[in-house]
């Protein structure tokens, strides 16, 4: 009697999923009669996220409404929660239309999850791919396309981020050195050594980020030896310059040698014994004054003044390696339409203008002018007097890294407009892989991706942070790679590869 | 005449009860049962185009990644073990506590401590790590700075080295949750109808003879009951406990790492649907397997005390 | 006894007294028990925000109040039928009941079910019905209490003075199970005032939020800002990222409620416990 019941409840309710899953779209009339169509359009933030969000809507919808019939809705999270709430969407089917990652592109491809946008860019996003060859070169799209199909478009902004060194400079000249003094890593210990002496209790290095702790030196060994990842994190699978011979990062001697010198440098106390597990990243430590450095990759020449704003130091930068350009290097940010929409053409026309048009990218980043920002000259702009980020109705302005064209978003006062134009002479003037624009399909070997992953994460913060000693740990951490299946990986790896390299 | 009436009676008290328990089923029904459906997406290779009904079937692949390594080994002993140590002396030290309190005269001091112990359970395990971290840091955590350098002892670096953390964890998670099984099991106590204890008096036992030959016996039926929950859910963790509070040390994973951080950490960089389904359905069966043994087992030795 | 008081209370003290220190004395010295340089920027900054923290405050009273009591009523209603000895199928809802400890499909079908089906997204009712409102282990404790505490004489005389089950149920049952209805109540209200899961899924209105959602989601932004895929996201401009004082600050507030009223539910928990004696 129970289970009958039970049954038809459970009936009942799947019937009524799958109506409600066919849920209506709904659509507005404009001006001129003809059906407007809603785009969902769903973007991070990490200011303030009002309430409220009809009156950005509404600016922006007055103008995208005569040029492209078209209303967008925003959805606005926050980082901790923007992909699941994405991700939740589409697996339950709600509407979703736009939206961008980090990271994840190539997981969105394997799980078809996304739109293939060769034909809607050639009627709807002329604009896009004009803005996108003046500001990077026609080549960028390569880096989101899989199998021919496009599958989504980077955010357009400078893409060159040289490992640079990041130091307090007062402490650096009161240790009588200069910027000049800083070409590479190895004339770092001399540095660091007076760091030691002269100034006890401040740690003269540490990691750039915490959980996991990372003192960048993976990135930096990338650039010095050209090193093409070939799309993923795990460094199992990478090709050393134009080899074209798919190894694991982890055996090569550089590496070693890389962990060797990490290993001296915490050994002699210029790094601090957890910097492995500690939960404080070094910037604020240089803040409080109990750190000196760190390392990371910057794009322009202005992140010295940003970072000093921050830190309330007065804080230097150096470049110590040329950057090198790999599929990944580019395809970070990406914008994407998912393979569930349902407006198509709308969704396209309306990225089209996030990425081209002034009034409505600069809306989406600072909302609405004279209350939310206030224009200074034809680049920058500025909080209403009085206000600040933190007051005004709303404000996106932290989230310039990912949306639309560099070139095209106001710069808040005080920023250097030239420093765009360098990012972006970068973004044509630096190398570019041999393989740019190789994606790794990982869905056949996800389960050993999974193992190296974990593997990966015992390993390397300790690898890298010197708090182990290379030459007994890295044996066992190949060995642990190993037994997680990193062969079959690499040979996948170069399977895709040399069947890319063919059809190009 | 008189069976007639206590048969009527009968189906009719039955009718009665039932419907009260009709609100709690329904909700169950809603909250639970539908949704188990979702319980395919583990044996399904999701494709979003096809959408979560019309994707392939996938057997068991989804499941691979759970058993491929000697990672899978041990991240399965250690949930077990932790598991086992948890419930055993987890049990023994609520039920210790719970007898203080029952014996505390001062209402007071009964108050306060209730409070005091309940607290813990209180503060995320965000916290409860950077408080862990307190002590423990190597340069400036309590411990090293001003226990074991005043003593002259070589201070440790407990992120790095795996052996402590069995017991820095059995440790945290006792704080932590103590308090709030002793609650559980101090509620059973007051239930105890007082005339045991006056009958125990009466034949000569002193306080102690009194818990062990009428507290213990009578809260039997309490322990079976919470022991029984444990051992179903002996595949699963408290993910705060093994991931927070190591401070995702890799040097630590050999101590601390169980079948839910692995399953996490495999599947932070792809979010796959199907494989953390498959994970969660795989820790649900075995637990489910382990229960039916266990209630068997106590269904012969203490009928009136099984689960079900 | 008194010592064990202390260990439990010691690691809050170090929080308390983390939240008031000054930062970089925080990052030099690590955590404390004395303070050498006190500051109150971690309130002023919470301070600043009062207003979503007071209404914070106001929604996670009304969903743990409302949720509590209503998962009370829930709880015994389910749990009594289960307790009596000579009811047919205390069995199969005991397996019922458990049955949904062990299983779960998961977030996703939950959510289709109650934000499609349902509707409840961005709602009061999105923080008080899934998951929370009748947990399994609940109604098995009950149900065990009145197996064993609760004498079955009590409740065949009831049948023979000619009282219905509701009768019995209402009148005998409820008082009678003052100690582990307390018990549960206490649990009950402790889940809903701590939860933040419902809202993370259900909720984007920040008028629906409650107070540990609301430092959940500011906490996790900040340590999203602090690894490697936040840094690399922002784009140019200062952020002002609180600190470790701050994060201490909003765990004290998030507690600071349960401090103040805690002594008061014990007063009901000792007098049911004290009563039944």
């Amino acid at each position: 009697m129970k289970k009958v019941k039970l049954l038809t409840s459970i009936l009942l309710v799947l019937a009524l999923l799958t109506l409600s899953a066919c849920g209506s779209d709904g659509n507005g009339e404009s001006t001129n009669g003809e059906k407007v169509e809603k785009v969902v359009f769903a973007y991070l933030s990490f200011n303030n996220i009002p309430e409220d969000l009809t009156d950005i809507e509404e600016a922006i919808n007055k103008v995208t409404r005569e040029k492209i019939n078209v209303e967008v809705d925003l959805k606005i999270y926050g980082p901790a929660e923007y992909e699941q709430r994405v991700n939740l969407a589409m697996q339950t089917g709600e509407k979703m239309d736009l939206f961008t990652t980090y990271g994840g592109f190539s997981s969105y491809v394997s799980r078809n999850q996304l739109y293939a946008l060769n034909d809607l860019l050639e009627q709807y996003g002329q604009d896009t791919l004009n803005i996108l060859e003046q500001d990077f070169g026609s080549d960028i799209l390569n880096a989101t396309t899989m199998n021919g199909n496009i599958y989504g478009i980077p955010v357009n902004k400078g893409f060159a981020l040289p490992t640079t060194f990041v130091y307090d400079a007062d402490v650096l000249a009161e240790l009588g050195f200069n910027a000049d003094d800083i070409d590479s890593l190895e004339d770092l210990p001399a540095i660091f050594e007076a760091v030691k002496k002269n100034k006890p209790g401040v740690v003269p290095f540490g990691p750039i980020n915490v959980n996991p702790s990372d003192t960048y030196l993976m990135g930096w060994l990338i650039d010095t030896l050209k090193i093409d990842t070939l799309t993923d994190q795990s460094g199992v699978g990478v090709v050393i310059g134009d080899s074209g011979k798919v190894v694991n990062l982890y055996e090569n001697e550089e590496f070693m040698n890389a962990a060797k010198m990490m290993r001296d440098w915490s050994e002699k106390g210029y790094l601090q014994k957890d910097a492995a597990t500690t939960t404080i990243p070094t910037s604020e430590m240089i803040a409080s004054g109990s750190a000196f450095s760190f390392m990371g990759g910057y794009s322009g020449m202005e992140a010295g003044a940003q970072l000093s704003a921050q830190m309330g130091k007065n804080i230097g930068t150096k470049r110590i390696t040329e950057e090198y350009f790999d599929t990944s290097s580019v395809n970070s940010v990406v914008w994407m339409m998912s393979s569930t929409t349902k407006v198509p053409e709308a969704a396209m026309k309306f990225l089209n203008l996030a990425f081209t048009d002034k009034f409505v990218l600069n809306t989406l980043l600072y909302g609405i002018e004279g209350r939310d920002y206030v224009v200074v000259d034809e680049h920058h702009v500025k909080f209403p007097d009085g206000k600040s980020a933190m007051d005004v109705p709303f404000t996106a302005q932290l989230s310039t890294g990912l949306l639309g064209s560099e070139s095209l978003q106001y710069q808040l006062e005080g920023m250097n407009r030239e420093d765009v134009e360098l990012k972006l002479r970068e973004n044509k003037e630096t190398a570019r892989s041999p393989y740019f624009g190789f994606i790794f399909d990982q869905d056949e070997v996800k389960t050993e991706m999974s193992a190296i992953n974990n593997v990966k994460n015992q390993y390397l913060p300790g690898l890298i942070t010197g708090a182990l000693d290379p030459e007994t740990t890295i044996p066992k951490f190949v060995k642990a790679l190993k037994d997680a299946g990193a062969d079959r990986v690499i040979k996948a790896k170069q399977e895709q590869l040399d069947q890319w390299l063919a059809q190009q | 005449m008189f069976k007639k009436i206590r048969l009527q009676s009968r189906s009719k008290a039955t009718f009665s009860l039932f419907l009260l328990a009709v609100p709690g089923l329904i909700y169950l029904l809603i909250n639970n049962y539908l949704p188990m459906f979702g319980v395919f997406i583990a044996f399904k290779d999701i494709d979003y185009v096809k959408g979560l009904f019309g994707s392939d079937w996938s057997g068991f692949k989804n499941f691979e990644f759970l058993f491929r390594t000697n990672d899978a080994w041990i991240m399965t002993r250690n949930t077990i073990l932790y598991n086992l140590a948890f419930i055993f002396i987890g049990t023994i030290v609520a039920i210790i506590i719970a007898i203080f309190l029952y014996e505390l005269k001062n209402k007071l001091a009964t108050k306060l401590f209730q409070s005091s112990i309940l607290f813990p359970n209180l503060v995320s395990m965000v916290i409860v790590s950077y408080l862990v971290y307190a002590f423990l840091a190597s340069d400036s955590g309590l411990i090293n700075l001003s226990i074991l350098r005043s003593l002259g002892i070589e201070e440790i670096n407990w992120y790095a080295e795996s052996k402590y953390w069995p017991y820095i964890l059995t440790v945290t998670y006792l704080w932590k949750t103590a308090g709030y099984t002793s609650i559980v099991y101090f509620a059973f106590i007051a239930g105890i109808d007082k005339s045991y204890y006056e009958a125990a008096k009466i034949d000569g036992a002193g306080k102690l003879r009194q818990i062990f030959s009428v507290t213990l016996p009578l809260l039997k039926p309490a322990v079976i009951l919470m022991v029984l929950l444990a051992v179903g859910r002996i595949f699963n963790s408290d993910f705060g406990l093994f991931y927070q509070v190591p401070l995702n040390s890799g040097a630590l994973y050999s101590t601390t790492q169980t079948i839910d951080t692995y399953v996490y950490r495999a599947l932070m960089q792809m979010n796959d649907i199907g494989m953390s389904a498959a994970a969660g359905f795989y820790q649900s069966v075995v637990g489910l397997v382990l229960v039916l043994i266990a209630n068997k087992l106590v269904k012969r030795a203490d009928p009136d005390n099984a689960l079900f | 006894m008194a010592l064990l008081s202390i260990v439990t209370i010691l690691p809050f003290i170090l929080m308390i007294v983390a939240s008031f220190t000054d930062e970089k004395d925080l990052i030099l010295n690590g955590y404390r028990f004395f303070i050498s340089n006190i500051s109150f920027d971690a309130y002023i900054y919470l301070i600043n925000q009062y207003e979503i923290i007071v209404r914070a405050y106001g929604v996670s009273i009304l969903v743990t109040v409302v949720g509590t009591v209503a998962s009370l009523v829930l709880t015994t209603m389910l749990a009594y039928p289960m307790s009596r000895r000579d009811f047919k199928y205390k069995n199969t809802l005991a397996f019922v009941v458990f049955f949904t400890m062990l299983f779960s499909g998961g977030i996703v079908p939950s959510y289709m079910l109650w934000s499609r089906v349902f509707g409840i997204t961005d709602s009061y009712l999105a923080l008080i019905l899934p998951n929370l409102l009748m947990p399994a282990f609940h109604v098995l404790l009950v149900r065990n209490y009145y197996q064993t505490s609760i004498p079955h004489d009590l409740i065949e005389s009831g049948q023979i003075d000619g009282a219905s089950e509701f009768k019995i149920f209402f009148r005998i049952m409820f008082p009678l199970s003052i100690p582990v209805v307390a018990t549960i109540g206490l649990f009950t209200a402790l889940a809903y005032w701590n939860d933040w899961i419902n809202a993370l899924y259900y909720i984007s209105s920040p008028k629906y939020f409650g107070i540990q959602n609301l430092l959940i989601r500011l906490m996790n932004n900040i340590q999203f800002l602090r690894s490697s895929e936040g840094s690399a996201l922002i784009g140019a401009g200062s952020v002002e990222l609180p600190s470790t004082a701050i994060r201490m600050a909003m765990g004290v507030a998030g507690l600071l409620p349960i401090l103040i009223l805690f002594p008061f539910t014990q007063k009901y928990l000792i007098k049911g416990v004290l009563s039944v004696r």
